[in-house]
């Protein structure tokens, strides 16, 4: 025993005595230092491909609310998650009425975004970037450099536009550094705002200007996060007065500016506008004008109407599992069935509410009655319904184009029916009017007496006991579908088409918004004209027809939401509506207009579009009954901002908290 | 070589019991504090409903930075909460129909109980709140009336709450009821809000909702005004009963 021991000792000695001997401050050769990563373009990208993958867009898989919402990204855990599938259950879209699902209701969103781990990565690299700065050549560097600022301006709106004014750290913090100087102090929301500003001035002004290069951070890029960041920070400045929310974080100027700061944002929007303008962007159109406006969400459009892309995996691949290189929306919004969704199907229902915005044949006569159609596809297959509508929308009667399927979509029958439409559609989802036979399967039929056994309920809807895979609403989703896809990939996590981040369709829309905001702050009436050949230029390549500015526009806010808008700025937001829903783009447009807690007040109930068939009279009808689940809405207007997060309150109690909370 | 079992054994043995161990040498909380929220320009306390409003507590004892709780205000306008823990307190009465108010700093909170009211000014009062039945349709009618008009926020809507049993208010409803056709849309300050004279309304508002025959209801009115909180002031709570 003993001998053992002091051997054990002996061997313990030398095994300790050499590890000091050898130098532990060698570079490990698995890790890639500064100098490999900010000197080369392999580098660059290596470095910021998790970046990117990081960059708060609201894409197919961002999720507002409930379990694992987020942003798609790969950063697991905390505020975001990869793509779990359930993504499109709580798309932004079911918020702000466009669609209906299980997302409805809670309209907080609210999960504490805190990118600072993203912004001091970025920070690094315009930190050491200037350390390699010989490795480049000018005019490569200025452009690194601008997508770096692009970038870190982008996590800076996610956070602004929650927010308020935040903490703005732009030097990467050392933490040996005094705790006085690691905890920020927010600044003010203008600060802010003026901070993001700053950022994509410069890379608006040195970015890499290939427009084909649509991946990456251009000064394109730029000019489209400009004009969207911009916009929202004049409608703060001029209407976030009106909610009437005051305390400490109000009166230190963290939430909301002075009115008189809006025209110099709508100004720098309307710039960044006209710069993509003239930089030759353009609409995507086409002969057939229904194709082309489906064509836009899914071929390649660069150096025509994309400005920057996120792009999901490669087809027909083995796909990891919740893998956040692919989005499940193909699988998650069209209908079940041979050729189609293969698993889940239907999780978000477009609303009446939404379609009926558009161009459509009346479904309700001037004396109040129901339309009597001579079939479903004289809603949608005539010139009175605008090319767009059918491009985002699949109605009863339409066909598929991958599986062929002719979608079959219909709620019950009327023996007969005399009764108005305002009689047929009360707020109350279990009501079932006289004469009227509904089912809450699909694809039913039933023996009525008197005209045999007839189909009662379409093969695709309604279904009333179970709200995904058949239509609830009588309208399918139709936008961003891949009509290209192999049916095979109409399942969870293998969608591989692109999300259009930025399109010039979308520009267009932000500049008519900033030209008439502007006209109205500076009392120019040849900006408020402007803003109407943009909406136009939208309305022409829609197939809708053109909308003429009302001269002396009717105030039609006072009553609606309590404060001034005039009746052309609603008509310029419904044409914004019309051409991004169901784009992420809905709920946070009403949050920056201080609309949505004044639209949803009564607990909004979204309408659909139910199909009948009137047996004796062999007609076809549509209710806009409400909505089958009792899927109600409502918006508590603290959430115009959110909550500082409570735990970045504890390790910084300098953070004032917004008001409301 | 061979001792190592024993060795690990020893280990186990002795290591074990501490998992078993429990130190807590905290007690529960149990100290005491209860009081009423006043309209201080009537003395009574004010006319609520359950869980909407609550008081704010900071509990300053405990640290320089403390997480805000809230405590829950009942519907006749008095709280009451024994599960706190013995310190001091910053107090702030919030999410109501009010004025806001100034925090109440130190409020020293015991074991043996502390009883802290607070006075704050409504928004607006309803008064003259009447229900009328006639067959199954029930007219409802009410005033409004302003402590305090200068500066006073835009004034939303009025509406009905009515439930089936007696909490009723905002937080205590049948959905059923609340939507834009039975509500008073006014969206107005108060010079325009029509024909205010002075700090009243002369000419009652009035809505009309169908009920149930056969069933009791208990209804009452409030009025909601554009702060921070948007929350409601509210009229007393009335029993209907619908004959069949």
């Amino acid at each position: 025993m003993k001998a053992t021991f002091k051997t054990i000792l002996f061997a313990a000695a030398l095994l300790v005595g050499a590890v000091s001997c050898n130098r532990l401050d060698l570079e490990p050769k698995g890790m890639l230092d500064d100098g490999t990563l900010f000197s080369s373009e392999f580098g660059v990208r290596k470095y910021l491909a998790g970046v990117y993958n990081d960059l708060p867009i609201e894409d197919f898989c961002y999720k507002y609310a409930d379990n694992d919402k987020g942003y798609s990204t790969m950063n697991a855990g905390g505020y975001h998650r990869g793509n779990v599938w359930e993504a499109l259950k709580g798309y932004g879209s079911t918020i702000c009425y466009e669609t209906t699902g299980r997302g409805n209701g809670d309209t907080a969103g609210q999960w504490g975004y805190w990118p600072y781990d993203r912004v001091r990565e970025i920070n690094v690299m315009i930190d050491k970037l200037p350390d390699y700065e010989d490795a480049w050549t000018a005019d490569r560097y200025e452009e690194l450099m601008a997508e770096a600022r692009f970038i870190r301006a982008y996590f800076y709106f996610a956070m602004a536009k929650r927010y308020g004014g935040v903490p703005i750290v732009d030097k990467v913090q050392d933490p040996t550094a005094p705790m006085e100087e690691l905890q920020v102090t927010r600044a003010t929301e203008y600060d802010t705002w003026k901070f993001i500003y700053d950022d994509l001035k410069f890379a608006m002004d040195n970015g890499a200007a290939d427009r084909s290069e649509v991946y990456r951070g251009n000064r394109y890029a730029a000019a489209a996060l400009m004009a969207k960041a911009m916009l929202w920070a004049g409608c703060v400045a001029k209407y976030n007065q009106y909610t009437g929310i005051t305390g400490p974080a109000t009166d230190a100027g963290l939430m909301g500016m002075d009115p008189a700061d809006a025209k110099e944002f709508f100004q720098y929007a309307y710039d960044a506008c006209k710069f993509l303008h003239d930089a030759g962007f353009k609409l995507h159109t086409g002969a057939d004008k229904e194709k082309a406006y489906t064509e836009i969400f899914i071929e390649d459009l660069a150096g025509e109407e994309d400005i920057f892309v996120k792009t999901f995996g490669t087809p027909n691949t083995v796909v990891p599992w919740n893998s956040s290189l692919y989005s499940s929306y193909d699988d998650m919004v069209l209908p079940k069935g041979t050729g189609m969704a293969q698993s889940v199907g239907a999780a978000i229902h477009a609303t009446w509410d939404l379609v009926s915005l558009y161009e459509t044949p009346a479904i309700i006569d001037a004396d109040g009655y129901p339309v009597r159609f001579d079939s479903y596809d004289d809603f949608w297959n005539t010139d009175e319904m605008e090319p767009r509508c059918r491009a985002n929308f699949f109605f009863s009667g339409m066909v598929e184009p991958v599986s062929g399927t002719k979608l079959d979509i219909q709620q019950g029958v009327f023996t007969t029916l005399a009764a108005k439409a305002a009689d047929l559609t009360p707020e109350d989802n279990n009501f079932v009017a006289p004469n009227c036979i509904k089912l809450q399967d699909p694809g039913k039929t039933q023996d009525v007496g008197g005209f045999g056994n007839v189909k009662i309920t379409g093969a695709n809807g309604i279904k009333r006991n179970g709200d995904e895979g058949y239509s609830t609403t009588g309208i399918f989703v139709r936008k961003y579908m891949n009509y290209k896809a192999d049916p095979a990939t109409r399942q969870l996590h293998q969608s591989t088409q692109s999300w259009k981040v930025f399109r010039y369709g979308e520009i267009l829309m932000d500049w008519a918004e900033a030209a008439y905001e502007l006209g109205l702050e500076t009392g120019n009436d040849a900006l408020k004209a402007e803003a109407f050949e943009h909406v136009n230029e939208i309305r022409a390549r829609a197939g809708a027809h053109p909308h003429a500015m009302v001269a002396s526009p009717a105030d039609i806010g006072e009553e609606l939401y309590g404060f001034p808008l005039d009746e052309n700025l609603q008509y310029i937001r419904d044409e914004r509506r019309r051409e991004l829903c169901i784009e992420n783009q809905g709920e946070w447009d009403q949050r920056r207009w201080r609309t949505a807690h004044s639209i949803l007040a009564s607990n909004y109930w979204p309408r659909t579009l139910m199909p009948y068939k009137v047996l004796n009279e062999d007609k076809y009808i549509f209710l806009n009954e409400v909505e089958v689940y009792g899927r109600r809405l409502s918006f508590d207007k603290r959430n115009y901002y959110e909550a500082i997060p409570g735990g970045e309150i504890n390790k910084n109690p300098k953070l004032v908290r917004n008001d409301g909370y | 070589m061979k001792h190592l079992f024993p060795i690990l054994l020893g280990c186990a043995v002795l290591l074990g019991p501490v998992s078993c161990m429990k130190i807590d040498n905290f007690e529960a909380p149990s100290a005491k504090i209860q009081g009423k929220i006043i309209d201080r320009t009537t003395g009574q306390p004010m006319l609520l409903d359950q869980g909407v409003s609550h008081i704010r507590i900071w509990e300053m004892s405990y640290s320089e930075h403390p997480n805000p709780q809230d405590l829950a205000i009942k519907e006749d306008g008095t709280y009451y909460n024994d599960k706190l823990f013995s310190g001091t307190y910053d107090m702030l009465p919030r999410d109501g129909a009010w004025w806001p108010c100034d925090t109440t700093y130190n409020v020293a909170i015991g074991k043996s109980g502390t009883v802290q009211d607070f006075e704050v000014i409504p928004y607006l009062h309803v008064i003259d709140f009447d229900a009328t039945l006639n067959g199954t349709e029930l007219t409802l009618t009410c005033r409004l009336q302003a402590p305090v008009t200068d500066g006073l926020p835009q004034i939303r809507e009025i509406r009905p709450f009515i439930n089936n049993n007696i909490h009723c208010g905002p937080g205590n409803r049948i959905d059923y009821y609340y939507n834009d056709a039975n509500r008073i849309n006014l969206r107005k300050m108060w010079p325009a809000i029509g024909d205010a004279e002075g700090n009243q309304t002369v000419a009652p508002y009035s809505l009309t909702v169908q009920l149930k025959a056969g069933y009791t209801y208990w209804v009452r009115m409030g009025v909601q005004v554009n702060d921070t909180y948007t929350s409601w002031n509210l009229s007393e709570v009335k029993k209907i009963v619908v004959p069949e």
